[in-house]
């Protein structure tokens, strides 16, 4: 019993331990470049104030690991142990770093970035330490270069991350960069570059050879007019220490994508100017698709007069510009304040020996930047659609009403028939708007209203009587009453008093006669 | 009916119909010119939206316009009764109908294209019932309706900017 339990503990003891020691492993690696060259560095203490530096930094999220190299490596205890100045002759930094890439997600490394490589021609040929960079598992780096006075070679640090996840780094690199330490060092992107480092600008609009603000966003045209967008498009690097050279466009075409209108052209050539500057790439687009119309199908004369006042599309003027590997440099500036060109050039004039080709090895065969400038024309339809429209349904209602008329025997002229106050029909006529009662001239009508003549007049007393309020009380000189009714245009057809036949067939009164 | 009190009443309401449409006018107008000179649609008075066609614009006017008639013609038989002569009262009656006119077609229009028709036909409708409503409704009225809508064009413009 007690020799099984010994052995329980010992086996939870050993799992502790083990859980321990995965718990506090490191996933961060500082590496110090101990060569003979750094020795310098090493007796001023600025090796020594740079690696506390970069070891404080990488301690921000986790346990690191300091180790020094020359052509070999050691994982020392700390700053203080005896290896750390301990100085060896040449470096290896290429077989240094792909010892240590699969061990560690993250590595800072402290170089005067001299490599020796006895296998090639140039001693110091940096090309094996670059490829070393360029290797897939290698996923971001940041570079801080320090110039230092003449006399001294200028020193480099990579903070390299090998995992995808840039976020430690992200953290370690702001601890680093923290203000209120003894150099201020910038950090410089040199993995990856891509398509993350370039800025496209678009930095003006020409639509029909007028200036617009990009911001618009929005170009507002009448039927009829040209459509031609010209673009200006400026490339450049995010980041003022790059700089790439010219590079091929691939030209493409758009389309007209409305659905009521129809350009000339309906599909533009997308053909960029390149316009080499100073320190980037322009470029100046243009899509002319000629004149836009209105189609005149039906469904769209109709959408132009009733629908809406005006339609609207996005065009897009795609173009892609590949920037070749070798492309990516360094801009001129930086190379004029950091880089040397010669190991013997860094020592006298405190540069940093190698870098120039550093870009070249960082980018991808190719960097594709598609451009895409979307704009959205409205363009305005024309009148012309509601007014024939307008116009044709007004006469088709007219001719609609004519019809009707016509089909159901209405009379267009208003009809009107008259009688005593005891009801007794009297013969009635109406001629050029005059009504005459018993060949007597009552009054007129004049837009659906009646006036009375002279020596007649409505009761109640008016000057004139809308027909529709029938019937009209006439009064004679005389005192006779005589009730007018306008019958709503119908001709009465077999409602015609019989006593009033004879009279109605007697010859029209003149106005004379009435008078 | 007396007639020197329905000739009064007839005067009375030509006067404050007259006043109210052409109140309503300035500060239309107003708007407009303000909105034109600030380049700023948002202080245009209330207005169709831009992207109603030009059949629906036409629509409104043309039932604004039905119905501005049916106001005339009630206006008219309103001074008929009066004792207006009719000869006297088409004038009035078909002027005052072209300002609720000329309010809709702002409503259908401002905003859409240009807007130099709006103080255009404003003059000629204000030329048009100053000379058909002076002779019935007499100078003091309409003086005081003109005073009244320069102090509203004076107040809108201060009251907007």
């Amino acid at each position: 019993m007690a020799t099984r339990l010994k052995r329980v503990v010992v086996i939870i003891a050993v799992a502790l331990n083990l859980m321990a020691l995965t718990a506090s492993a490191a996933d961060t690696l500082v590496l110090i470049d101990r060569s003979g060259s750094m020795a310098s560095n090493f007796q001023s203490g600025l090796a020594k104030d740079l690696a506390t530096r970069m070891l404080k930094a990488a301690e921000t999220t986790g346990k690191a690991d300091l180790a020094v190299f020359d052509v070999e490596w050691h994982v020392i205890p700390g700053l203080d142990s005896p290896e750390f100045a301990t100085f060896g002759k040449d470096t290896y930094l290429d077989k240094t770093l792909k010892q240590f890439k699969d061990k560690y997600d993250r590595i800072w490394l402290l170089t005067d970035n001299v490599q020796d490589d006895p296998a090639s021609a140039d001693r110091y040929d940096m090309s094996s330490f670059y490829s070393t960079l360029q290797a897939k598992e290698i996923r971001t780096i940041y570079v801080f270069p320090l110039r230092q006075s003449p006399g001294n070679a200028g020193l480099m640090i990579y903070a390299i991350s090998t995992g995808e996840d840039t976020r430690k780094l992200e953290q370690q690199v702001n601890t680093f960069q923290r203000p209120g330490q003894e150099f201020k060092f910038e950090k410089l992107a040199m993995k990856p570059l891509n398509e993350n480092v370039i800025q496209v600008t678009i930095i003006d609009v020409e639509i029909n050879d007028a200036k617009i603000l990009h911001e618009q966003k929005s170009l507002r045209i009448r039927e009829g007019d040209p459509l031609k967008i010209e673009t200006r498009v400026r490339i450049e690097p995010k980041y003022p220490h790059l700089y790439f050279e010219s590079s091929p466009v691939t030209p493409s075409r758009a389309g007209t994508p409305f659905k009521c209108l129809v350009a000339d052209k309906p599909e533009s050539d997308i053909n960029p100017n390149q316009v080499q500057t100073g320190t980037s790439q322009e470029y100046r687009v243009t899509v002319d698709f000629g004149r836009v119309h209105l189609k005149k199908g039906p469904g769209c004369i109709w959408e132009a007069a009733f629908g809406h006042a005006s339609e609207s599309a996005d065009i897009e003027t795609p173009i892609t510009v590949t920037i070749p590997r070798n492309n990516f440099k360094l801009s001129k500036t930086f190379l004029a304040d950091y880089v040397a060109s010669s190991e013997s050039e860094a020592k006298v004039t405190g540069k940093i020996f190698g870098l120039e080709k550093l870009p070249g090895y960082m980018a991808p065969e190719t960097t594709k930047v598609p451009i895409r400038i979307p704009y959205r024309v409205v363009v305005q339809y024309p009148s012309w659609p509601a007014i024939v429209l307008s116009i044709g349904g007004v006469v088709l209602l007219v001719l609609v009403w004519l019809v009707i008329k016509l089909l159901s025997g209405i009379s267009f002229a208003p009809h009107f028939t008259a009688e005593t106050e005891d009801r007794k029909p009297l013969p009635t006529l109406v001629r050029d708007k005059q009504v005459f009662v018993s060949n007597q001239l009552l009054g007129s009508i004049q837009s659906n209203e009646f006036t009375p003549a002279p020596g007649v007049r409505l009761d109640p007393d008016l000057r004139v009587a809308d027909i529709g309020d029938s019937p009209l009380i006439c009064v004679l000189r005389d005192g006779q009453r005589i009730r007018l009714r306008a019958e709503s245009g119908q001709k009465p057809r077999q409602k015609a008093p019989t006593r009033s036949t004879p009279q109605k067939r007697s010859a029209p009164p003149t106005k004379r006669t009435t008078r | 009916m007396n007639g020197s009190i329905a000739a009064s009443r007839a005067r009375w309401t030509l006067a404050t119909v007259f006043t109210v449409f052409l109140l309503i006018n300035v500060v239309v107008l107003t708007l407009a010119f303000l909105a034109q000179l600030r380049n700023d649609p948002s202080k245009l008075p209330p207005h169709l939206g831009e992207e109603v066609s030009v059949g629906v614009r036409l629509l409104v006017i043309a039932i604004g316009a039905v119905f501005s008639w049916f106001l005339a013609r009630m206006l008219f038989k309103h001074l008929v009764v009066q004792d207006v002569s009719p000869g006297d009262s088409v004038g009035p009656a078909y002027s005052l109908l072209s300002y609720l006119l000329l309010v809709l077609a702002a409503y259908s229009f401002l905003g859409f294209g240009t807007w130099l028709w709006l103080p255009g036909l404003f003059l000629i409708v204000l030329v048009w019932s100053l000379i058909s409503l002076w002779s019935l409704v007499g100078w003091l009225p309409m003086i005081v309706a003109l005073v009244l809508a320069a102090l509203t064009a004076f107040f809108s413009w201060v009251i907007m900017t």
